[in-house]
């Protein structure tokens, strides 16, 4: 018995001896990377200064960069937009609006009559009456923009627009009516009554819309509110197709040989120049351009995971820059528990 | 047990406990990682310089938002405590965040209490060194990630022996409580388009339509306590409303 407690005793020891032999040899590759040493007050304060010298070069560089930033105004929230995106805005959302606007005039009526007269026996006597009415059944006109100039002033951004009457067409209805006055005028011609659809194209013309956008800082976002001084007028002239004068003509040409004589000396294709040369007026109102909202604002709220937030939000100021429009806002949080 | 066993558990027992050494001091602790901030801060300014000087690091086109660092901790801490259990164990509450906004980083510095789930009155509080980190803009609001870094049991009420295997719980579930905590949303709306409703009046007819905006996050930037996020922005082409071609495209 105390033999094979002995052999106990020995076999342990013998495993006892053989694991710390082993873990002795292993202990340099499987220790663990000791901690470097705990950094001095002063190591963690050279390693601060550094951090600042560090900080301050770069808020250099920024600034160089960023030149108008040293003038923002300052807030919780501060907002910088780019005068280049403000700039591709503006001329993108004015010419998109002007881009394919119709302007359409329907039954305006003009209207011209007059008289012929002829000497007979040195006497100045009245051979008829004419009345040329036009009826203008449709004209319709499109826009185009052309490129808009921008340009930034302290709180106003100006924008003049080129704005082309590009295309479009008109019908009118042209009636002309001739009544003889006196015998020998009512026997050559008597009296003719006629109505024609003539149809022309619009004149392109150039305008140019003249404003600008006021800067306006409202709770939480900037507006560029338009500031245009006067409606945009456009005059939609309307150019007599070729068919259109053959159909004059054809009247003219449709009486007798002596009325037609009689009817020549009224000058109906001038007449009929002169009634739509001065052209339609159309008024865009300039209400067409309308404010247009910077993409970038403060919210007035959060809703976070079983937490609403309300923001209170104050405008520090704005200013415009040649290189930035800034905005700056405090806002102030409050929690409203869910 | 047996003798031999014994020995032999006695053995590794010497063994493993050579491997542990014992808590470092909440000094030690909070000095070891302050080094560790300030490096990471002095690496990413140098490789902020090195950008500069390259000229890689654009400003001027990009919209510039900065919030303040007063602003974020509000912010930080509205959303506060807010309460994790990890390993079905340890209740983590955390309690604070402090932002510092120094350096290149967005550093955050978060205060946490930890209790036991099944023992009363067995707490310990938490130090834990995080960043905002993944900023990210959707549907019109901007958001980042908390991300935690480094931490330490800064008091233990149950002894250092507690500390320590909380702290091991704690690094073994840091990525759920990192999880738990909720995305910081700055404070600003940005639109993603420019939207015009038309006009009919009188002879005048402009078609409806809207301006396509891209604007995504570019660069993030800490200076002077400010945090600034840089974002790409651009608009694109104005699409009417009545080009179904043209609004698939911008949609």
């Amino acid at each position: 018995m105390k033999g094979r407690t002995s052999v106990k005793w020995g076999l342990a020891a013998g495993i006892a001896l053989a694991a710390a032999a082993g873990v002795g040899l292993l202990w340099p590759r499987l220790r663990p990377e000791p901690p470097p040493a705990i950094p001095t007050e002063s190591e963690l304060q050279a390693l601060a200064e550094r951090r600042d010298a560090l900080q301050a070069r770069l808020g250099r560089m920024i600034l160089d960069s960023e030149q108008s930033l040293a003038t923002a105004p300052v807030g919780h929230v501060m907002i910088g937009i780019p005068a280049s995106f403000t700039r591709s805005l503006l001329e993108e959302v004015v010419s998109g609006l002007f881009h394919g606007m119709t302007l359409t005039l329907r039954d305006i009526d003009v209207h011209k009559q007059g008289e012929v007269t002829t000497e007979v026996l040195f006497r100045r006597r009245t051979l008829g009456r004419y009345v040329l009415d036009l009826h203008l059944r449709e004209a319709t006109g499109v826009l185009e923009p052309g490129r808009p100039e921008v340009a930034f002033g302290d709180d106003l951004v100006t924008l003049s627009l080129p704005v082309r009457l590009a295309e479009g067409q008109g019908r009118s209805d042209i009636r002309f009516r001739w009544k003889s006055e006196g015998l020998l005028s009512n026997v050559v011609c008597g009296d003719t009554d006629v109505t024609k659809t003539v149809s022309g194209r619009v004149v392109p013309q150039d305008h140019r819309l003249a404003g600008g956008f006021r800067i306006v800082a409202e709770e939480g976002a900037v507006t560029l509110v338009p500031e245009f001084p006067k409606d945009l007028r456009v005059r939609l002239h309307v150019d007599p197709a070729e068919q259109a004068w053959r159909a004059v003509q054809e009247v003219v040409e449709a009486q007798r040989a002596g009325c037609e004589a009689v009817l020549k000396r009224i000058d109906i294709e001038g007449i009929l120049g002169g009634l739509v040369s001065r052209g339609f007026d159309v008024t865009i109102p300039r209400e067409v351009v309308a404010p247009v909202r910077v993409p970038a604002g403060v919210r007035g709220s959060l809703d976070l995971p079983g937490v609403r937030v309300a923001l209170e939000v104050k405008a520090t100021g704005f200013k415009v820059s040649p290189d930035r429009l800034w905005y700056g806002a405090d806002v102030g949080v409050e929690v409203v528990r869910e | 047990m047996s003798l031999a066993r014994r020995l032999a558990g006695w053995t590794l027992a010497l063994a493993a406990l050579q491997g542990c050494g014992p808590r470092e001091s909440p000094e030690a602790a909070h000095s070891r990682s302050r080094a560790a901030s300030l490096r990471a801060q002095i690496e990413g300014l140098e490789a902020t310089i090195a950008k500069a000087e390259r000229g890689e690091l654009v400003t001027a086109d990009r919209i510039a938002i900065g919030v303040a660092e007063e602003l974020v901790k509000n912010l930080l801490n509205a959303s506060l405590p807010l309460e994790t259990v990890v390993a079905g164990r340890l209740r983590v509450s955390v309690e604070s965040a402090q932002p510092s906004f120094r350096g290149t980083q967005a550093a955050l510095q978060l205060r946490a209490v930890v209790s036991s789930v099944g023992l009363e009155g067995a707490t310990a509080s938490l130090d834990i060194a995080g960043s905002l980190d993944r900023f990210e803009l959707e549907g019109g609001r901007l958001r980042a990630r908390v991300a935690l870094g480094y931490f330490a049991v800064r008091e233990s009420g149950a002894g250092e022996l507690a500390a320590g295997a909380v702290e091991s719980v704690i690094r073994a579930n840091l990525a759920s409580i990192e999880a738990a905590i909720p995305d910081l949303e700055l404070p600003v709306q940005l639109e993603e388009s420019i939207a015009f409703a038309g006009l009919a009046e009188g002879p005048v007819v402009a078609k409806p339509g809207a301006l396509p905006l891209q604007i995504g996050v570019g660069l993030v930037l800490v200076a002077d306590g400010r945090l600034w996020v840089l974002l790409d922005a651009a608009a694109g082409r104005w699409q009417p409303a009545d080009d179904p071609a043209a609004a698939a495209e911008s949609g």
